[in-house]
């Protein structure tokens, strides 16, 4: 009999079903949150297509693609002469690997089976799979967290719970839609399975789960530049553990095993190289190892020596060690064995030091402080459940739950300085949140009293009742909106490519703006395959992915001065940027113009920054002040100031601009700026040829001339040739279309 | 004009400006910088202190060296050598600031003597790299004149003895006190109720915008179209001090209510009590909430949700 009724008339249900029973359950409820995860981040493939989004994961996409056709020692070596010419980029030894590695090895698993899926799909559906993985390994650490917080009486439902979260809340959903194929999305899971592991081994001191960790926590170096919140965090809550006086041989097994093996491993990563023994970002993880050892020593000297004897060592050997750290480290820095403080770092603890020292991290908008509005768009109602959480940990202070206190403080910390930080800050929050209504739902959702005979007949038991179902259904009503605002966000704010921009039509039907792909495909079938195209740094990833051409610069911003070359040659007017353009070797130029559409990012709004970065390395040829007008405003009608004016970035912008409007005064849509019809028409170019302007005018596309054939003056050459030319036969001439506007 | 060539670093202001750049005999320089919060500049806060050094140790030096005081009335060649230090505070001058005819602070602009009538053309004005030393400045402002003396610009280090013996006083202090009341002081370390409010308080504090304050150094409040008072900014991406204030209260009333709900269960026995306790708590909670989501609909427009309607 697997179940029978007793006397009292309640079901007895023998021990195995009600096993079995569970484990049905439990399935189904993961299933059904990784159901949710993935496909709450499928909005942009519905909407859109399966496409790679935005910049860096064009880079990424064509790494991987290269990882896919060649061997994986050929990767490591890989230098890309399709990049930063003439000077290329080694980029095998300046990338993460993780990531690409991570999809070639799913493609080649894939098509062992026989599934032969294209590498796009994959990349573009990584982000998704491992967020359903993150999910679990949330579950995983929550259970661990929640065995020693007491008073939870289901901790699964804790951990469920932040599961839940885990899978759908925007903060992480914001790197993790598909087609976000960056560092990012597989690196969060790297992280909360490297932290699982890590409680795990603390909890039972293993060298197991201590080895565990270390591998984890190599293939997140080798994922992600923000291992080194791991390399810090992990030391900080054994500090802070020691400093408890919580030492323990558990403690110490776990520190040492992943310590040694984690940073032996992570020096494999040619990116990374020696940098776990010479930086100071990992200099907390080094120390702190020593401290165990000399920990270790006292407690060892503790049990031999007499009391008085080991105090008086004690102070001793602590006087000691102090100052030879101290000068020690001194000394290194001083003789450069170890690299001063990296600038990252130091933005993230002085808050201003980045706005002064660091012009391009500071003009990252991702890098900026994060205003409250960030923090409840990005976590809804777990922002106040967060410290609600932290007070469970609290409760019964286990050693686990010092992990979570550290984790939230610090987190919380970095998210304010940095947006893009908020990604680390959403687990712990979906942790504290999971341990909060775990909790409540324990105590509130538990009738089990209520429906018994007995306690029927109590007197208070209606009021009992009558709280439970207020509190239970209040938070559900709490979840309900927590899930609607989760899908509003993810659908409205973080789905979209950037590559392809959404409009509408006149009547309101939703319109596609194909403007890139068009251009770069032009790019690709209409350009010589060695051709080199000029463009400011944020097009570089997607030309190489998309055009498969040579480009100047590109995201990766390794040469400064390379990409004050390239902003010269936009800024400078045309005599002095043919001569640099004719050095670099220049074929095509392209210009992002969202003048036309009301494209906001486009080349003119950056032109500033172009401007400032080669300011920076010629000073005395470039001069911010002089693109303003008299009056200090960046116009860009007919009382642009005269450098503006002749810019080459700003003529490659307006040239034939007026043509549009067919006589009548053109309207710049960004800027709300109107130039009159006979200024817009005296913009003039003449040492490039238009060969492509795109449906909407986004992407434009010069080729410089090739040098005359009489040796004469380019610019001289359109002088006289606009002097002989009636006004007339000028109108009719710009008017005939470039010879090479095919359409495919 | 002699006063002023003497005396010490010179502020401008819309009253005295016009009577420095009138003047024939000096060469003058003008550090041009905002401290209001309202214009954020972060590197005239910067450059401020270290252009100031320079002019203090200028004048310190001069004042030293043997050729001062001079009493004579007629100028001599030496003293035409020397340099007016000035520096104008977009808060103060603003009509200054509009006849020079800039968009951006930080400046420093060099006027040879006489030239300074023309003020939006100056005769020299001062690259900033970005991690400029007094010593940068006056070797600048060194380089246009022959006949000035570089000793002069040799920047004197003052120490500042006040926060010195301040910082010196306060570490005794507690070194003292802790000494004294060592069992006090580790009970106060010890203190595990301590610790979790400040973790709590920590994190709500980050939660709520706080670090986004201290970096963009933000208004308290701002002013709307008809010259109101607003308390929140309107866009998601900024911020007003006062929103930070307000949203941890909310945040901290929050995690409160959630607390005592937790804590009813465990604390009071009486049922009629802990339902009435539990109603409250409940009730503040789903208020608090509504608040913070109108709150946050003020900021971001096309937010679609609501709980109640506040005005």
């Amino acid at each position: 009999m697997l179940f029978s009724v007793d006397s009292e008339g309640y079901v007895r249900v023998s021990g195995s079903l009600l096993a079995a029973f569970k484990l049905l359950l439990e399935t189904a409820i993961f299933v059904s949150i990784s159901f949710a995860a993935i496909s709450s981040r499928l909005f942009s493939v519905v909407r859109f297509e399966s496409i790679i989004h935005e910049f860096d994961p064009w880079f990424n996409f064509r790494a991987t693609k290269y990882l896919v056709s060649h061997t994986f020692y050929q990767f490591l070596n890989w230098f890309d002469d399709k990049t930063w010419y003439p000077l290329g980029r080694v980029t095998g030894g300046t990338l993460y690997p993780g990531l690409m590695v991570t999809s070639s090895v799913i493609y080649e698993l894939l098509h062992k089976i026989g599934l032969p899926i294209d590498v796009r799909n994959i990349c573009v559906l990584l982000a998704p799979a491992f967020s359903s993985v993150t999910s679990l390994a949330t579950y995983l650490l929550t259970l661990e967290i929640s065995d020693t917080v007491g008073g939870l009486r289901h901790r699964k439902t804790a951990a469920f719970f932040s599961a839940f979260f885990m899978g759908i809340v925007p903060g992480y959903i914001s790197r993790s839609v598909a087609g976000a194929y960056d560092n990012e999305a597989i690196a969060i899971t790297l992280l909360m399975v490297t932290f699982y592991l890590w409680i795990k081994a603390v909890r039972h001191g293993s060298v197991f789960y201590g080895a565990l960790t270390a591998l984890f926590y190599f293939y997140m170096v080798s994922a992600w530049g923000g291992y080194v919140f791991i390399t810090n965090m992990i030391p900080l809550h054994v500090f802070i553990l020691l400093l408890m006086g919580r030492f323990s041989y558990k403690l110490y097994t776990s520190y040492c095993t992943w310590y040694v093996l984690g940073t032996l491993m992570s020096m494999q990563i040619p990116f990374v190289g020696f940098l776990p023994i010479r930086s100071n970002d990992h200099m907390s993880a080094l120390g702190v190892f020593g401290l165990l050892q000399l920990v270790l020593l006292a407690n060892y000297l503790k049990r031999l020596l007499t009391p008085e004897k080991f105090h008086r060592l004690m102070i001793a050997l602590g006087a000691l060690v102090l100052s030879v750290g101290i000068s020690g480290l001194v000394l290194a820095t001083k003789m450069g064995l170890i690299a001063p403080w990296t600038g990252r770092f130091y933005s993230l603890w002085d808050t201003s030091y980045a706005k002064i020292h660091i012009p391009i991290i500071a003009s990252v908008s991702e890098h900026q402080p994060t205003p409250w509005a960030a923090f409840f768009f990005d976590q809804n109602f777990l922002i106040w459940l967060f410290p609600v959480g932290v007070f469970l940990c609290f409760q019964d202070l286990s050693d686990e739950a010092v992990f979570i206190i550290v984790y939230s403080v610090l987190a919380s910390y970095f998210a304010g300085v940095m947006v893009r930080l908020m990604l680390t800050l959403s687990p712990v929050v979906c942790i504290c949140a999971g341990l909060t209504i775990g909790r409540l739902f324990g105590i509130y959702t538990d009738f089990r009293e209520s429906i018994s005979s007995k306690a029927r007949k109590a007197s208070g038991e209606i009021f009992n009742s009558l709280s439970k179902i207020l509190v239970a259904s209040s938070l559900l009503f709490y979840l309900y909106y927590y899930v609607q605002h989760c899908t509003w966000v993810n659908s409205s704010a973080y789905s979209s490519p950037s590559v392809v921009l959404a409009s509408r039509n006149p009547d309101g039907s939703p319109a596609l703006i194909d403007d890139f792909r068009e251009a770069y495909y032009w790019l690709r079938m209409n350009t010589a395959e060695d051709a080199k195209v000029m463009a400011w740094w944020d097009y570089g990833y997607q030309i190489g992915g998309m055009a498969d051409r040579t480009t100047f610069v590109d995201n990766n911003t390794w040469n400064n001065t390379h990409i004050a070359a390239v902003g010269k040659a936009m800024a400078v007017d045309e005599r002095k940027s043919e001569v640099i353009m004719r050095r670099l070797g220049v074929d095509y130029v392209l210009v992002i113009f969202g003048g036309v559409l009301g494209y906001s990012g486009d080349d003119i709004n950056k032109f500033l920054w172009m401007v400032r970065i080669s300011e920076g390395i010629w000073p005395d040829e470039v001069t911010e002040r002089n693109y303003f007008t008299q009056g200090g405003s960046y116009k860009i009608d007919d009382t642009a100031s005269p450098t503006m004016r002749n810019s080459l970035m700003y003529k490659m912008s307006y040239y034939r601009f007026g043509d549009l409007y067919r006589g009548g005064d053109p309207v710049d849509r960004v800027r709300q700026q109107k130039m009159s019809a006979g200024y817009a028409e005296s913009i003039h170019l003449d040492i490039l040829d238009e060969v492509f302007t795109s449906e909407n005018w986004i992407v434009r596309i010069y080729k410089l001339k090739n040098k005359d054939n009489f040796g004469r003056d380019l610019i001289e050459l359109g002088e006289q040739e606009r002097k002989h030319l009636g006004k007339k036969t000028l109108r009719k001439k710009t008017r005939t279309k470039p010879s090479l506007d095919l359409r495919v | 004009m002699k006063s002023m060539g003497s005396a010490s670093l010179v502020r401008i202001t819309d009253r005295n400006y016009h009577d420095l750049l009138t003047n024939e005999d000096y060469s003058l320089v003008i550090f041009l910088t905002a401290s209001s919060s309202r214009v954020g500049c972060v590197l005239c806060a910067e450059m401020m202190p270290k252009y100031a050094q320079m002019a203090t140790s200028y004048y310190k030096n001069l004042r030293s060296s043997t050729s001062f005081p001079v009493e004579d009335t007629q100028d001599s060649e030496e003293e035409k050598a020397r340099f007016v230090v000035a520096y104008a505070d977009f808060g103060e001058c603003q009509e200054f600031f509009q006849g020079l005819e800039i968009s951006s602070v930080p400046k420093i602009y060099y006027y040879a003597p006489g030239k300074a009538v023309h003020m939006a053309s100056p005769t020299d004005e001062y690259r900033f790299i970005g991690d400029e030393s007094a010593q940068n400045f006056g070797e600048w402002i060194l380089s246009h004149s022959e006949k000035s003396d570089a000793s002069l610009f040799k920047v004197v280090e003052t120490p500042d003895y006040q926060s010195m013996f301040l910082t010196i006083f306060a570490i005794l202090g507690f070194a003292v006190a802790f000494y004294r009341h060592s069992d006090k002081v580790f009970a106060f370390i010890y203190n595990k109720k301590l610790w979790r409010a400040a973790c709590m308080i920590l994190s709500i504090l980050f939660c709520s915008g706080y670090m986004y304050n201290n970096i963009r150094g933000t208004e308290f409040t701002g002013k709307g179209k008809d010259g109101e008072i607003l308390y929140f900014s309107p866009s998601q991406q900024s911020q007003y001090g006062a929103e930070t204030q307000i949203i941890s209260v909310v945040y901290a009333f929050l995690a409160v209510g959630v607390i005592l709900i937790l804590d009813t269960n465990r604390k009071l026995t009486d049922p009629k009590l802990r339902f009435i306790a539990n109603l409250a708590a409940s009730v503040t909670v789903y208020f608090l909430y509504a608040y913070l989501l109108s709150c946050f609909r003020v900021k971001s427009g096309g937010y679609p949700f609501k709980l109640l309607s506040f005005a």
